[in-house]
């Protein structure tokens, strides 16, 4: 009786039921209703962990998008509060048995949501306006704004004015943002347009270097592009590359996040190498998306150039990692980004490279697969839930006794940064390729004090009587 | 009150006879006491009014046994040796211990359910009564449960009525779950000096990855008569026996790695006996003296030592078998004449702070015992048990005053 | 009483709560509270015994049997924020949680010790304790270690009276056995809140494999063979054809495609042990036409595997937008016979069914397949799973095995037990509910009216 299809329109938000007025996006229902609420995502929800609530779990976000398809129930403010606190860390769809593609329901949905806010609403929103769409996709423009905050820091004077809570002044949105700035780090001059591989020539490659990633992280991308060429690779930093648009996306501006897309599958010789490596999972997930999101006369080049993306803990593990030779005798543990495990399933890879460095304990972290809460700009929007998920990631990484921790992802570095700092824990937050240069090359890790004793202690747990085993 | 107020028995051929006799009671207001094998009638507290014995030895037939299914069907008065006979032939056995010997029945196990050694890596008769049939206060009979190794539907009433002592059903039928007889059972013995060094030993054996079947501490003067036991050792205050089951190649295995886990927790190993000990032991309450006391300490396993120091400075002529990983003590006193209420109140005293409960479970009937004194104060689930007793029961004709219900 | 944070009122809010894992049923609840303590449990039961308003608990709403579905316009008694971790006492082997803690949440939780909670539903990724409980969960390792029942200490429980009793974790000869009586319930009689557990050592070894058959009826027979050699292996799990397309796809396993049937055995103990157990087992594997015995080769493989099984069920997404799972069990060597007669039931009504089983135990999930917008196919399904259990009663089995009767399984009920039967059962229940506001019209039928000639003789049966 039904023609599977079928796409259902949403109603709008004053709508009755029954009486939808048709969105330009469509859910597509055979999606929704591959979901047969067996439940098994719940446990692996970051959202319905802290809160219980099954308006914020998966399977229940699904049910609420399935009833206002059906046109069961409005858009209400509640709806959209449960499906916007959702982090899209999509845990959920690597623990889903029916291989529902959460994600792929969600987002259309936002989108279709936010199109069916008035617009003069959506301007409204200073935030979303002005620092996110203006500010973030521009590496220039996110050193300026940091610029303050970078002499604050070189002066000595930024870290007693975060604890005289001089930040709690500001509004919400941006004290969250101020106070997840990244210790300083020389950042070392722009990339330059190609870098020769060392040693015999294994593979040519592109390397993708983002927006919050090089203002940031600039300091991750040298040390990346040094060990591609440590591993044989020449690498080539195309120009005229931009913004992943991942940004954009994730708040709904479909149109700013096209348009960054094609610049990048423009800006990308995918002919003349071998892959196009990234560094960090959220602009790997969203580049490797870029051939279904949208369908028009650009798809297949989209789609050309998707299939070149690799990660690069998945392009070396892959290649196959020359072995570092100097030791790093530290207690590390692994935190897997959202964006890497779940949206490209890279949980192995990571680990068998960190298993090649000489000395190196590799401790596993509890819920090491569970959202640090940064989720792109989640913690910019959602402070309070972001906030209680980087404490329990603090926990668990204290817990393991490690003196690094590793994340491939800018925003889990800056999160778990954040707290590490907060709680003066002696924990160093590297991304997984620094660890890896400072081993080819003969240097102590940042932050660390390689060749330390690994500490014993395994953090206290709420145990009586006396621990057998 | 004694057993002299059972004057009358009768031996119901069926279950519908038994049935017609309880209706029959019922309308008559009659007690009936539910006896098997009468190994055990003296436990519990003495009739509380005259009646009738309704013995079930006579329903003793095997109804159904699905070798093949681990499971049997049996009549409540199927006396256990003959029950283990039967399972035996097909290699198979039921693994409760049969603490008053051979002679009781199976109904009678169930309607008690008393502890054992094995039900440390067995559990109790509780988790292998699989389905019954039984007859209520009014003479009606009902079934529950079923001959499937698992059930979900309707509330476990089998479990409700095992360990009931009777009073809200008699126990007509019961499907039990069975399991392969191991082929091979051995025991170690140590003899321990003190208190620290028995709890270095419980623990590291509690904590084994061989999980023995058994983990008993036996004390007093009682087992000195137990010749296998009483030469074990420098005869410490303290003697700890463990039992494991298993195949014969499985058994040194186990061994292994129990004197591996012995060895790091630098604990002397243990002598190893006859097997013959272990029926002594799990049957000692089939011999000792009629004469005496009997009464169950029930503690958490950490605090067995404890309630084992409590014991010795209390009771010190008390003997005892404590399951160690269960934390059941069975305790008993060859003069009952010593044991009197008030000492069972100041026992029960001195076990508060260790969240221990005290049970008399056989006391001489001749003394004056409150309710209270035999079965510990009224737990808060008291009226939930009057509730179901009323409803189950309606005219208390089922062993009244053997339970903790007045008669 | 709760604290406006832990109550859902809200219409929009409140849709999700309309159905567990069973979605044939659902009805909106009228309110959904989240209580953070036992006596919060207790204060929502007395209010809502005060005003005669149906109260049903609900943990992680992985139920397959309509258990935490409010028909009725119940307020659903939501225990997901109760879940702290309350004590660990290796030295009793016991831990003490409250009811919302996750199963699997406690062996992790252990992992660095050699303990763990031995019951382990499939959906211990997601279920709760206090559901466990609720439903006597089992799942594959039941076969050697046991249900919930086995494996709980002690409770913390509000009865329907609103009282909070606790019981355990030391057992006494004074009283009933509560625990016994309480788990498989189905919050009918009240709702746990915290629960002492038994810890079980992780076994030394084991050996886990697959063993291809070239009909479901002959890894039966094996089944039912190996328990009758004397092993009692720690699982014996069956999955047909059907199920295993689903779990190919979902895991890519590498199952053999033209595999009818694959029985995953697994046996655990000490080392020495098992070469001699393993060796039998395949023996009477061969003996029943086994193609191929292959064994995990490495711990990541035996853990997939049983990823395969344990999630094979949620993986029926795959196959069909609506599912329906039945939970028949009936005496081991009574299995082939039911599986003939499921497949022909699915053949005659014209419905698919797949098939998983903890064949060990006897216990089948056939799964019926529909679309649930095609209402002629949803009723084609549910008659023929009734016919399912029909088929389990015919062969002196039941109508469930570990996920309850809930409201799926409800009209089987009269099936299965006698009027006088049912009787117990609302004896029980009245005694621990006298208002029947817990859970009301789940799990026993109506009570049965005797005849008055039957209530004046008190004939039996």
């Amino acid at each position: 009786m039904n023609d599977p299809s079928v796409s259902t329109t949403l109603p709008s938000r004053d709508a009755k039921p029954g009486r939808a007025a048709p969105l330009p996006v469509t859910i597509p229902e055979e999606k929704i209703l591959s979901c047969v609420h067996c439940g098994l995502c719940t446990a692996t929800c970051p959202t319905y962990t802290l809160l219980g609530d099954e308006n914020d779990s998966p399977r229940g976000r699904i049910y609420l998008m399935h009833a206002v398809v059906q046109g069961r129930l409005p858009i209400t403010e509640s709806v959209q509060t449960h499906l916007d606190r959702c982090l899209d860390c999509r845990a959920c769809e690597t623990a889903c048995p029916s291989g529902v593609e959460y994600s792929r329901i969600l987002e259309p949905f936002r989108l279709a949501t936010a199109q069916a806010q008035p617009s003069w609403k959506r301007r409204a929103d200073w935030f979303r306006q002005v620092v996110l769409l203006r500010i973030f996709p521009y590496p220039e423009r996110i050193r300026r704004a940091l610029t303050p905050i970078r002499l604050l820091q070189k002066a000595g004077l930024y870290e007693p004015m975060e604890r005289m809570g001089l930040w709690d002044l500001l509004p919400a949105r941006l004290r969250a943002m101020l106070t997840l700035v990244n210790a300083s780090v020389p950042a070392g001059p722009p990339l330059p347009d190609f870098l020769p591989a060392k040693g015999r020539r294994r593979a040519r490659v592109a390397f993708f270097v983002g927006c919050v990633a090089d203002a940031m992280f600039r300091h991750v991308h040298w040390a990346t592009v040094r060990v591609l060429q440590e591993n044989g690779c020449d690498v080539v930093i195309p120009g005229g590359q931009c913004c992943c648009g991942a940004i954009h996306y994730h708040v709904a501006d479909e149109e700013g996040a096209k348009r960054f897309a094609d610049q990048n599958v423009r800006a990308f010789p995918v002919h003349d190498v071998d892959a196009v490596i990234v560094n960090h999972a959220g602009c790997g997930a969203m580049l490797k998306d870029y051939g279904h999101y949208w369908k028009d006369s650009q798809t297949p080049k989209r789609q050309e150039f998707a299939a070149k993306v690799r990660d690069i803990n998945e392009f070396l593990d892959q290649l196959g990692l020359v072995p570092p030779i100097h030791p790093a005798n530290l207690t590390v543990a692994y935190h897997d980004a959202c964006h890497l495990a779940h949206a490209q399933g890279i949980v192995a890879q990571p680990r068998r490279l960190l298993s090649q460095i000489p000395g190196l304990r590799l401790v596993p972290l509890p819920e090491s697969n569970m959202c640090c809460g940064s989720a792109g700009s989640y913690n910019l929007l959602h402070h309070d839930l972001a906030t209680r998920l980087g404490r329990r990631k603090l926990e668990n990484i204290l817990r393991t006794g490690a003196e690094v921790v590793l994340a491939s992802n800018a925003g889990c570095l800056l999160q778990i940064e954040r707290e590490i700092r907060r709680a003066r824990a002696p924990v160093a937050v590297l991304h997984p390729m620094e660890l890896l240069d400072a081993c080819y090359r003969g240097e102590k890790p940042r932050g660390t004090t390689n060749g330390r004793m690994a500490r014993p202690s395994r953090a206290g747990r709420n145990t009586s009587g006396n621990v057998a085993g | 009150m004694s057993q002299d107020a059972v004057a009358e028995t009768i031996t119901p051929q069926s279950i519908g006879d038994a049935a017609r006799a309880i209706a029959d009671a019922a309308a008559q207001r009659r007690a009936i006491y539910s006896v098997g094998g009468r190994t055990h009638f003296e436990y519990g507290c003495p009739p509380g009014r005259p009646g009738i014995a309704l013995c079930t030895t006579a329903m003793q037939e095997v109804i159904d046994y699905s070798f093949r299914d681990l499971t049997i069907t049996v009549g409540a008065g199927m006396r256990l040796h003959r029950l283990a006979e039967i399972l035996a032939q097909q290699s198979q056995f039921l693994p409760i211990d049969f603490v008053f010997g051979g002679d009781s029945t199976i109904g009678g196990m169930v309607a008690w359910s008393p502890p054992g050694p094995r039900s440390y890596r067995w559990g109790s008769i509780r988790d292998y009564v699989l389905g019954m049939r039984a007859i209520d206060g009014d003479g009606r009979s009902f079934c529950v449960g079923g001959r499937v190794v698992k059930n979900a539907a309707g509330y476990n009433v089998t479990r409700l009525l095992t360990g009931s002592w009777g009073t809200l059903a008699l126990i007509g039928e019961v499907t039990l779950m069975v399991r392969p007889l191991p082929e091979q059972r051995r025991l170690w013995s140590w003899s321990v000096k003190g208190p620290e060094e028995l709890e270095r030993l419980l623990s590291c054996l509690i904590a084994s990855r061989c999980e023995p079947s058994a983990i008993e501490v036996i004390g007093g003067t009682w087992w000195d008569r137990e010749p296998v036991l009483a030469t074990v050792g420098e005869n410490g205050p303290f003697r700890v026996a463990v039992v494991l089951e298993g195949a014969a190649r499985e058994l040194d295995g186990l061994w292994d790695t129990l004197w591996r886990e012995l060895t790091e927790a630098e604990l002397r190993i243990g002598e190893e006996i006859p097997v013959e000990s272990y029926d002594r032991l799990s049957g000692f309450l089939a011999e000792i003296p009629r004469s005496g006391v009997v009464y169950e300490l029930d503690v958490r396993p950490s605090r067995v030592v404890a309630g084992l120091e409590l014991l010795s400075n209390l009771r010190p002529r008390a003997s005892y078998l404590a399951h160690a990983g269960t934390g059941k003590i069975l305790v008993f006193e060859e003069s009952g004449d010593e044991f009197t209420p008030e000492v069972a109140a100041q026992l029960r005293a001195a076990v508060m702070p260790l969240d221990g409960r005290l049970v008399v479970l056989r006391f001489p009937w001749s003394g004056t015992w409150e309710r209270v004194a035999v079965w510990g104060p009224v737990s808060p689930t008291g009226r939930y048990m009057q509730g179901l007793k009323d409803r189950f029961d309606p005219h208390g004709i089922l062993n009244p005053g053997r339970y903790v219900f007045p008669p | 009483m709760v604290g406006a944070e832990n109550l859902i009122t809200r219409p929009s809010e409140l849709v999700v709560y309309e159905c567990d894992g069973y979605t044939l049923e659902k009805e909106t609840p009228p309110a959904v509270v989240f209580p953070n303590s036992t006596e919060a449990v207790a204060s929502v039961v007395r209010v809502c015994r005060e005003h005669e308003v149906p109260v049903l608990a609900r943990g992680a709403g992985t139920g397959l049997a309509g258990g935490a579905t409010p028909l009725g316009g119940g307020v659903v008694l939501s225990l997901a924020r109760m879940k702290k971790i309350l004590d660990i006492s290796l030295r009793d082997r016991m831990v003490h949680v409250q009811a919302g803690v996750l199963n699997l949440e406690l062996s992790s939780l252990l992992s660095d010790t050699h303990w763990h909670f031995a019951p382990d539903p499939s959906s211990q990724v997601a279920c709760t304790i206090g559901g466990n409980i609720a439903t006597n969960a089992g799942g594959p390792h039941t076969l050697k270690y046991g249900v919930t029942v086995n494996h709980v200490l002690g409770v913390t429980w509000v009865a329907g009276t609103g009282e909070v009793i606790q019981v355990g974790p030391e057992a006494t000869s004074a009283e009933f056995d509560w625990i016994g009586l309480w788990t498989g319930s189905e919050g009918t009689l009240g709702v746990a809140t915290e629960a002492w557990l038994r810890l079980t050592p992780l076994p030394l070894a084991h050996r886990t494999f697959r063993v291809i058959f070239q009909s479901v009826e002959d890894a039966c027979n094996a089944v039912s063979r190996i328990i009758a050699a004397g092993l009692i292996p720690a699982a014996m799990e069956l999955m047909d054809r059907g199920i295993l397309q689903a779990v190919e796809d979902a895991f890519h396993f590498g199952f053999p495609s033209e595999a009818e049937a694959i029985l995953v055995v697994e046996l655990d103990g000490i080392p020495i042990a098992l070469d001699e157990q393993e060796r039998i087992v395949a023996q009477l594997c061969r003996d029943c036409h086994a193609q191929e015995i292959v064994s995990a080769a490495s711990e990541e493989e035996r853990a997939l595997l049983w990823r395969c099984r344990k999630s094979a069920v949620g993986a029926v997404g795959r196959l069909s937008t609506g599912y329906f799972i039945q939970d028949g069990v009936v005496p081991r060597t009574r299995l082939p016979e039911l599986v003939r007669r499921v497949a022909n039931i699915g053949c005659e009504r014209g419905v698919r069914i797949v098939n998983v089983a903890h064949a060990g135990d006897g216990n089948i999930h056939p799964i019926l397949l529909f679309d649930e917008r095609d209402p002629d196919e949803v009723r084609r399904a549910m008659a023929a799973g009734r016919a399912i259990l029909e088929a389990c009663i015919e062969l002196g089995g039941s109508i469930t095995a570990e996920h309850g009767v809930g409201i799926e399984k409800l009209p089987l009920m009269t099936a299965l037990f006698s009027p006088d039967d049912l009787d117990v059962f609302w004896r029980v229940k009245r005694v621990f509910d006298p208002a029947n506001i817990m859970t009301p019209g789940k799990l026993l039928p109506p009570p049965p009216r005797l005849s008055q000639q039957d209530e004046k003789n008190g004939q039996p049966r």
